[in-house]
């Protein structure tokens, strides 16, 4: 729980965050070593100095540390955990549902587990996903269009594969689709970051919510086009709000396009735990404002209310949860009294001037 | 760009070869190679050149890079005496593909085969791309006129022989109403603005209107709040794809990266 210098609260739901393990013991292939070291120059070039980590812990953290980051110093009452397989690179796996459970085991009223699916696995993958359901009880998977596997170089989420697993999610109660579709995330050679196809499938699947994460950077703009045509379709911020902090100004012509176009009710914050930390991230976007001029071009603005909405409620609406008996679970929990502990002694930065 | 006139092989310097590759782009970013700092290095022996790049990041999409080191090797071919042209890309998951194939003279879908149509592909998305690098200029010249007070009807009765550009004082200057307007470190885009609207075969004749949608279609008035909302939509996107990429590229290499364009 946030709460602002006239003691509203916000309660925060981060989207977006992973337990992973990118330690050179996992790493199988030079890929892991690369892929985990792309990871932390984004981490390095986009966090504030203070909020740098070095390479060793950031290849791999505990479970206590991501507990701490998030709910006890970070302002996150609650988050989903979003897997990233990368088997090809990792000996077990970068960040899978059966790594990501341990933290579901151990926090039940804390966090969300979603799955994955792969629509190039056939009826195996078709198999996988009923278990996922079967065993954690999925809401969401994580879908990665770009992933190569074997030799494939990608898929799209409008193929008649990919249309076969969407409809077993229907079937399955599996309503949040989130799709990376973001800068630099596996080697690609057609145009995997292009959003169209989740025009396609958004419009076939209608009972369906398409969380597009990271806005579709690099094709920010074309993602805006879809998702004002879309009623299903929503914006992840992860790695977009990391931008607050050295590009201001690109942020809030970024906030004042998503706003106009998309409108409030459909922009979901996420972290992307551990690329950055929610602390910060959240201190920022509350003490944001949209320059003047951009709120006259496009006659938007930033109040405590759409805050709310971003910070938390647009997710708790999509995974049908009351937040307030879930903030009455998590309450007292040890989680809540280290945080209450940690942020009314001396020097706190509980406020939104940090 | 012009190639270099060299009487003999002697003559081919770096300089002249950095001249030759000087427009070839980054096609997403819109931003020559050479401005974004990733050329690593343009060595010559004789009339044998060797040109090193690198990118951001290690997974930077190999289907671009291989667009910018084809590019590359065609440019600094260009040059007169020059008899052999290697690029090598350095610190990538495709190193080797990019490195080999485009060195045998391959198409990307001979580097990279089992990927059908691809090469047709890439050149579309080339095209999609000078179409976003045209709207994200006519955004910069739009915002300038506003500012100096243009109004709408006036912008839409503008004639492409209404502009000039000024290099050295990176300004474009526009004659309206018998006065003329300094558009101040506009230059830059309105030279780009110029050369994507030739790149993409859109009217850009004396007697065309200036402003025109990324189809060919003129201004009308009424549709200036459209045109500036897409526009800007289309610059957002492309500044902050650049801010990433030079941010990351510094982290990775270190350094002093070149300023951002705009804001």
């Amino acid at each position: 729980m946030y709460r602002t210098d006239n003691g509203d609260g916000v309660f925060v739901i981060d989207a977006h965050s992973h337990l992973w393990d990118a330690s050179p013991e996992n790493q199988a292939n030079k890929y892991g070593r690369g892929w985990i070291d792309c990871f932390y120059a984004y981490h390095k070039n986009l966090s504030p100095p203070e909020y740098v980590w070095t390479l060793e812990h950031y290849e791999k953290y505990s479970p206590d540390d991501m507990v701490h980051d998030q709910f006890v110093k970070g302002y996150v009452d609650l988050a989903v955990l979003q897997p990233t397989y990368l088997t090809d690179f990792y000996k077990n796996g970068f960040n899978t549902i059966e790594q990501n459970s341990v933290m579901k085991k151990a926090y039940p009223d804390r966090y969300i587990l979603n799955g994955a699916f792969d629509p190039r696995e056939g009826e195996a993958g078709l198999d996988y996903l009923r278990r996922q359901k079967g065993e954690w009880d999925i809401k969401g998977v994580k879908l990665y269009t770009a992933e190569w596997r074997g030799g494939s170089k990608g898929y799209k989420l409008s193929d008649p594969e990919s249309y076969r697993f969407l409809a077993e999610c229907v079937k399955l109660g599996i309503t949040n689709i989130h799709v990376h579709k973001g800068p630099t995330i596996y080697p690609l050679n057609r145009d995997a970051f292009d959003v169209a196809d989740v025009d396609d499938a958004a419009s076939e699947f209608t009972d369906l919510n398409f969380i597009v994460e990271h806005c579709g950077l690099p094709r920010l703009e074309d993602f805006c086009w879809i998702a004002t045509q879309e009623s299903n379709v929503y914006a992840g911020l992860a790695v977009v709000l990391p931008f607050i902090h050295p590009r201001p100004r690109y942020f809030a012509e970024v906030m004042a396009n998503l706003l106009f176009w998309i409108g409030p009710d459909k922009i979901l914050f996420g972290s992307d735990y551990a690329i950055w930390e929610p602390k910060w991230l959240i201190e920022k976007f509350m003490a944001f404002q949209i320059p003047e001029d951009l709120q006259a071009e496009f006659n938007v603005k930033m109040d405590l209310e759409t805050r709310r909405k971003i910070l938390g409620l647009n997710a708790a609406r999509l995974y049908n949860i009351d937040v307030d008996a879930a903030g009455a679970r998590i309450k007292d929990d040890s989680l809540s009294k280290q945080a209450v502990a940690l942020h009314s002694t001396p020097g706190r930065s509980t406020g939104s001037h940090g | 760009m012009i190639a270099t006139e060299a009487s003999s092989s002697s003559e081919i310097t770096e300089d002249s070869i950095y001249q030759a590759i000087a427009d070839v782009l980054d096609p997403e970013l819109d931003e020559p190679l050479v401005n974004l700092g990733f050329i690593d290095r343009v060595e010559v022996t004789g009339s044998d050149v060797s040109i090193t790049f690198k990118l951001p990041t290690y997974w930077c999409a190999p289907n671009f890079a291989y667009l910018m080191a084809a590019d590359l090797r065609k440019r600094a071919s260009s040059v007169t005496g020059v008899r052999n042209v290697r690029v090598v890309l350095l610190d990538h998951c495709a190193e080797d593909e990019v490195t080999s194939g485009v060195n045998q003279g391959q198409s990307f879908s001979e580097a990279f085969p089992g990927e059908g149509s691809e090469d047709e592909h890439l050149e579309e998305l080339r095209r999609v791309f000078l179409r976003k690098g045209f709207l994200m200029r006519q955004d910069t010249l739009l915002r300038q006129m506003m500012k100096l007070g243009l109004d709408e009807a006036t912008i839409a009765a503008l004639r492409v022989e209404d502009m000039r550009v000024d290099e050295p004082m990176n300004a474009a200057f526009v004659t309206a109403g018998g006065r003329e307007y300094c558009l101040e470190r506009a230059g830059r885009s309105g030279s780009i603005y110029q050369q994507r609207r030739v790149a993409l075969g859109l009217p850009h004749a004396p007697g065309d209107p200036l402003m025109i949608d990324d189809q060919g279609k003129p201004l009308q008035t009424g549709e200036l709040p459209q045109f500036l909302r897409r526009s800007r939509s289309v610059r957002m996107n492309i500044v902050l794809n650049t801010s990433l990429c030079k941010g990351l590229f510094q982290t990775r290499y270190g350094g002093s990266s070149a300023p951002d364009d705009d804001e």
